[in-house]
């Protein structure tokens, strides 16, 4: 909400106040100043002066010397310029003056002549039309005779005035008004607040024969009209252009023109119908029939539904209620007959409308905040008040009042001790009284019982703890103290595991050398295609946005993988060349497409990794290392993830759950973007290894010696290793304490297709010490089985 | 024999001297005290002399024998040592070289600061909560007291879904829907912070982006008042920025806390002298907050007349950006291992 000084200045006095301390009050108060703007800025040490004498330049000429009065001292300037005589009122920028182009003029002979400064054209002082008449003209801008002289120029063309950008808060639509903040402002200065100026004469020579019916009251509670005959319509006078210029309102003729300053100063949108295009002089405020059609002042045609409201005349709309009207009843050069509208429309409809046809306007932006009983009522006198002090027209007895119901001012009963103690501190209730009545909240006190009357204006109060902040907001946050909640009995211990849990897989994947990254939610469905995923594959189930930013960000992600590889895609762009880096968030599973219930949101932990002496089994370190901590073994089988290379990969298993897959990317991927390096991926459903997680329980170290093997097997070289060591372990019986796979060994001494793979086998009693008889039965079984299974041939 | 035996030990001391590494003085041990060395000659010589001087003389060869012995030994654990430094020094490397490539990873700057923040409220108690991401519009919106066709809807352009009016499916547009998930199952008092994930139609640029991270905390008990809203901040802005930040509430507007703040935290880059950071105002904006709106309270079927509560929002992708002077809201999500390796 823009808000000009000068004009707010109508309402209460602040002259006395800096705009910097305004500002600061006015924050202090709710309303946060977004800006503050001087819009003399850069105008500095420009006058007006009078030219008494123009002399032809003795060295030049092109150019002419002017003698200046400046009111209280006399100048000497050369200009070029062509379009100035003896007697005009212009700019002139003294020794030391600034001009908003960042040029400083200085004293300076010009061929000879000392020029004691420059004579200032529209441009340089980068004004229009719209600011001063003759700004646009080609030459010096030439100001009016009664000008004063030895004037500031921003005074001259009020540019000596501050606009506040103030923030409104949504809970305070009669704030978004000039009016509106001078009650605030009133109030937290403790001055009076003068009211607007609602003063007009009624010519009760003719009627207001316009008939008014209201169809659907909930979506237009109260509709007035207005009728003012022979109307004149003209340009605006230049105090109203300029103040709607200041709020960045184009000046448009007197009839627009003072609906719209209505608008800013009210808070209340109108709209002015021409009366002769009012067929059969009737308003219907109704539904729109469907397949009916209006033409609106942007002269864009619009397909109206039945569930847009719309001001209609005995045939046909002619406007879009609240949002904009049609052309055809519009205010024309030649009308003399006008219809003032003001109205309160219902938000949400104003809204779904706006939203439905794509229109909006001013006025619709103002309704579907919100406005008031009091604001169309005041908004319509002060609109006719302005017609009265403009002579544009004769206002018609009889304003139009079609109401639901008689509002009235509602009363609120609040205990004063539950305020106090919602504040946490005790305000006495002659201050609570004081502040409310500040705020035209007329109060009385029994007891405990605060009864508190409510304008109008104030739709957005209804309890106690409104009325709470209403009070806090004068009396000062600096008031409120510091405590801590006492609520001791409330804390709840071990809640927080599965956090606990997630800080530490991030800390063992630190630990690793892995980097955190984070990713957006969404990902580009399209990602998936590169990925060779399978047309019935359950990721490619994406959960869609209706109104995405873009295709790149249409879907939620169904898996991390390609945000990973766009990441590492990213990095190695950059000639970022090793890297391990890894993600544990969320991914977005639906139950059912179309949407009907709420997905299943999974925590899933991704990897990816780029670096030269990092391979698969790196990347199976680090999901070990991710299980350990929850106690749990994985089980590993051949991958058929189509994104990752057939022979380099592998599924992660729990308890024959699978969990999970780990492997380098297939390269017809990579391809797929653009990397020309081997890059391992993994993903685990992190809330899956949260469920299989083990508690640990000690097992009793023996106190007796273990006895050694190593074991050297000659296999054929697809016989993977895990199977080895499980039927290893199955077999050894109970005192085979570990096994470990310590060498695999292909090449010279080993017949081609085969491997040599060396097992460490440790044994251990808890009983006894072994003896080796003790184990050369469990021996000889580990070297059988894997025989009759594998073929494999123990080598000596 | 006894010169005989007195040059021998001139003999070992004049030799020890020269003797430079172990092996020469195992060389030398031999020829002296070995199976044909001279003192074992000596020894041998015995039996030549008279019996009665041979135990007088036996006397004398070993006390000789001891004493080269003593010598030797010495010698020997001299040399040790010096071998030892000597090989020491052979290893001797460049310690200046740059350190080798095995290294922690590290955590993205934004769970840092999430870290911080939770454990600051974790050892106040809180319990952490989840809610989902993609939520019902009653849960972002109506049970927060933000009906249908209020004007704070138009505060955050939401991401939908489905389009089924009224019932439509969205993604959340703060944290706040877990304030009521967690009252809906869980019945005062309650203490909790719930980080996660929010969306908003925002075009990404340096200072928006369409999805960021929010840490949301709800009290609710019998009793609770603005007091201790204040109490939780100012403690909790101390703890982040250092003990000389201040904290000061400003009057806003939530629809699902009455009264509303804002926080601020006086700025801890330029103690409030106003700087680059706090855009010259000597205040930071840190959070949204509030006492729990009544009717907020009564959508969960809690009695507001009974309990009181205060709730506040925070964006942790602001407050990491301001802690670490981060100034473009797109480089988090880029994930340079440039940006990553700057935070330990």
């Amino acid at each position: 909400m823009k808000v000009p000084l000068s004009w707010l200045k109508d309402f209460v006095d602040i002259s006395d106040i800096s705009p910097e301390d305004l500002a600061e009050k006015l924050t202090n108060i709710g309303f946060e100043i977004e800006e503050i703007q001087y819009l003399g800025q850069n105008i500095e040490n420009v006058f007006t002066g009078k030219i008494t004498k123009i002399k032809k330049h003795p060295n030049a000429d092109k150019l002419v010397v002017c003698d200046l009065d400046m009111g209280k001292q006399t100048l000497t300037i050369v200009t070029g310029a062509d379009n100035i005589k003896e007697g005009d009122i212009v700019p002139v920028a003294t020794d030391g003056a600034i001009l908003p182009c960042g040029k400083k003029i200085k004293s300076s002979a010009l061929r000879g002549v000392t020029s004691q400064g420059m004579l200032c054209s529209g441009e340089e002082l980068c004004i229009d039309d719209s600011v001063i008449e003759g700004a646009e003209v080609d030459g010096i801008l030439i100001l009016p005779h009664e000008t004063e002289l030895g004037q500031d120029i921003k005074t001259v063309m009020g540019l000596d005035d501050y606009v506040f950008d103030v923030s409104v808060t949504p809970n305070r639509p009669d704030c978004n008004s000039i009016y509106g903040i001078a009650r605030e402002v009133g109030a937290v200065l403790g001055k009076k607040v003068n009211s607007p100026s609602l003063k007009y004469e009624i010519n009760n020579t003719i009627n207001n024969d316009i008939k008014v019916n209201v169809s659907n009251f909930d979506l237009c509670p109260r509709y007035m009209a207005s009728r003012i005959k022979n109307a004149q319509i003209m340009p605006s006078p230049k105090w109203m252009r300029d103040r709607l210029r200041k709020v960045g309102i184009r000046a448009i003729n007197n009839f627009a023109d003072i609906t719209n300053y209505v608008l800013i100063e009210i808070g209340q949108p109108m709209h002015a119908f021409d009366y002769r295009n009012i067929e059969g002089k009737t308003i219907n405020v109704r539904m729109a029939k469907t397949s009916e059609k209006i033409t609106a002042l942007d002269e864009k045609s619009y397909s109206l539904k039945p569930d847009h409201l719309v001001i209609a005349d005995g045939k046909k709309p002619i406007a879009i209620a609240g949002i904009m009207g049609g052309e055809y009843s519009s205010i024309a050069l030649d009308t003399n007959d006008v219809i003032f509208e003001s109205a309160i429309f219902a938000r949400g409809n104003v809204r779904t409308t706006s939203r439905n046809l794509g229109l909006s306007s001013e006025s619709s932006v103002r309704f579907t905040k919100g406005v008031d009983y009091w604001s169309c009522e005041t908004g319509m006198k002060r609109a006719l008040a302005l017609v009265w002090e403009l002579g544009c027209g004769k206002i018609v007895g009889g304003i139009i009042d079609i109401k639901q119901k008689e509002e009235k001012e509602k009363v609120i009963d609040v205990s004063i001790n539950k305020i106090n103690s919602l504040l946490g501190i005790e305000i006495p209730s002659q201050k609570i009284a004081e502040i409310l009545n500040r705020l035209e909240i007329k109060t009385k006190i029994k007891g405990d019982t605060l009864s508190c009357v409510i304008p109008l204006f104030r739709t957005d109060l209804e309890n106690h703890a409104d009325i709470a902040e209403e009070i806090i907001r004068y009396y000062g946050y600096d008031k409120v103290g510091f405590t801590l909640p006492d609520t001791s009995s409330s804390i709840k211990i071990g809640v927080n595991k599965f956090y606990k849990a997630v800080e530490q897989t991030m800390q063992t994947l630190v630990g690793l050398g892995l980097y955190e990254i984070l990713t957006y939610s969404f990902i580009n469905k399209n990602w998936l295609i590169k990925l060779n995923f399978d047309k019935d594959d359950y990721r490619l189930n994406t959960i869609d946005l209706l109104n995405p930013l873009s295709e790149e960000y249409g879907s939620m992600r169904t898996t991390l993988i390609p945000n990973l590889l766009s990441v590492a895609a990213y990095n190695l762009n950059h000639k970022n060349n090793e890297f391990r880096l890894f993600e544990l968030s969320r991914v977005y599973l639906p139950k059912k497409l179309p949407l009907k219930d709420l997905p299943q949101e999974s925590n899933y932990l991704g990897a990816v990794i780029c670096n030269e002496k990092d391979d698969f089994l790196t990347v199976k370190a680090i999901v070990e290392n991710v299980l350990r901590d929850f106690g749990l073994n994985a089980s590993y089988e051949s991958s058929k993830e189509p994104f990752l290379h057939p022979g380099i990969s592998a599924d992660v298993k729990i308890n024959g759950q699978k969990i999970g897959f780990l492997g380098a990317a297939h390269p017809s991927v990579l391809k797929n973007y653009d990397i020309d390096k081997t890059l391992y991926i993994l993903e685990l459903d992190y809330d899956k290894i949260w469920q299989h997680k083990k508690s640990i329980t000690f097992k009793p170290l023996s106190k007796f010696q273990a006895i050694e093997r190593d074991l050297a097997f000659l296999v054929k070289e697809e016989v993977p290793a895990q199977e080895l060591i499980d039927h290893i372990q199955r077999s050894g019986g109970e005192n085979l304490e570990s096994v470990e796979l310590f060498d695999v060994y292909k090449g010279a001494q080993i017949q081609k297709g085969y491997k040599s793979m060396a097992f460490s086998l440790v044994f251990r009693s808890h009983d006894t010490t072994l003896k080796d008889e003790d184990i050369s039965k469990n021996i000889d079984k580990i070297i059988r089985g894997l025989k009759y299974k594998y073929n494999a041939e123990l080598r000596s | 024999m006894e010169q005989k035996l007195n040059e021998l030990v001139e003999n070992c001391i004049s030799k020890l001297k020269d003797c430079q590494n172990l092996n020469s003085l195992n060389s030398l041990k031999i020829e002296l005290l070995g199976k044909n060395g001279e003192l074992t000659q000596i020894l041998r010589g015995l039996k030549d002399l008279p019996p009665q001087e041979r135990p007088q003389a036996g006397k004398i060869i070993n006390k000789t024998r001891e004493q080269i012995e003593k010598l030797i030994n010495e010698k020997e654990i001299v040399l040790i040592e010096l071998e030892l430094k000597n090989k020491l020094e052979q290893e001797r490397i460049d310690i200046t070289l740059p350190a080798a490539k095995v290294s922690r990873g590290g955590l993205h700057p934004q769970t840092i600061v999430r870290n911080r923040i939770i454990e600051i409220f974790t050892s106040m108690g809180y319990s952490i909560e989840d809610g989902p991401e993609i939520e019902t519009e009653y849960y972002n919106f109506e049970a927060l007291n933000i009906p249908d066709d209020h004007p704070a809807k138009d505060m955050q352009d939401t991401f939908f879904i489905t389009d089924n009016f009224k019932h439509n499916i969205i993604l959340r547009s703060q944290t706040s829907n877990t304030q009521i998930r967690v009252m809906e199952k869980t019945k005062p008092p309650i203490k909790m912070l719930n980080p996660g994930r929010v969306y908003r139609c925002d075009d990404i640029d340096a200072t928006h982006s369409p999805m960021f991270h929010q840490i949301e905390g709800l009290v609710v008990d019998k009793g609770i008042s603005m007091c201790d809203l204040n109490g939780t901040l100012s403690a909790f802005i101390k703890e982040l920025f250092g003990e000389k930040t201040r904290a000061r509430l400003r009057p806003s507007f939530f629809p699902f806390t009455e009264p509303s703040v804002e926080a601020d935290a006086s700025c801890p880059f330029c103690d409030s002298e106003g700087c680059k950071i706090c855009k010259g105002v000597g205040w930071i904006e840190i959070l949204g907050a509030g006492m729990v709106n009544p009717k907020v309270l009564e959508n969960c079927d809690i009695d507001p007349d009974v309990y009181t509560g205060f709730a506040f929002g925070l964006g942790i992708d602001r407050i990491t950006n301001i802690l670490y002077g981060i100034t473009d809201l797109r480089i988090p999500f880029e994930n340079d291992i440039r940006f990553l390796k700057q935070f330990r």
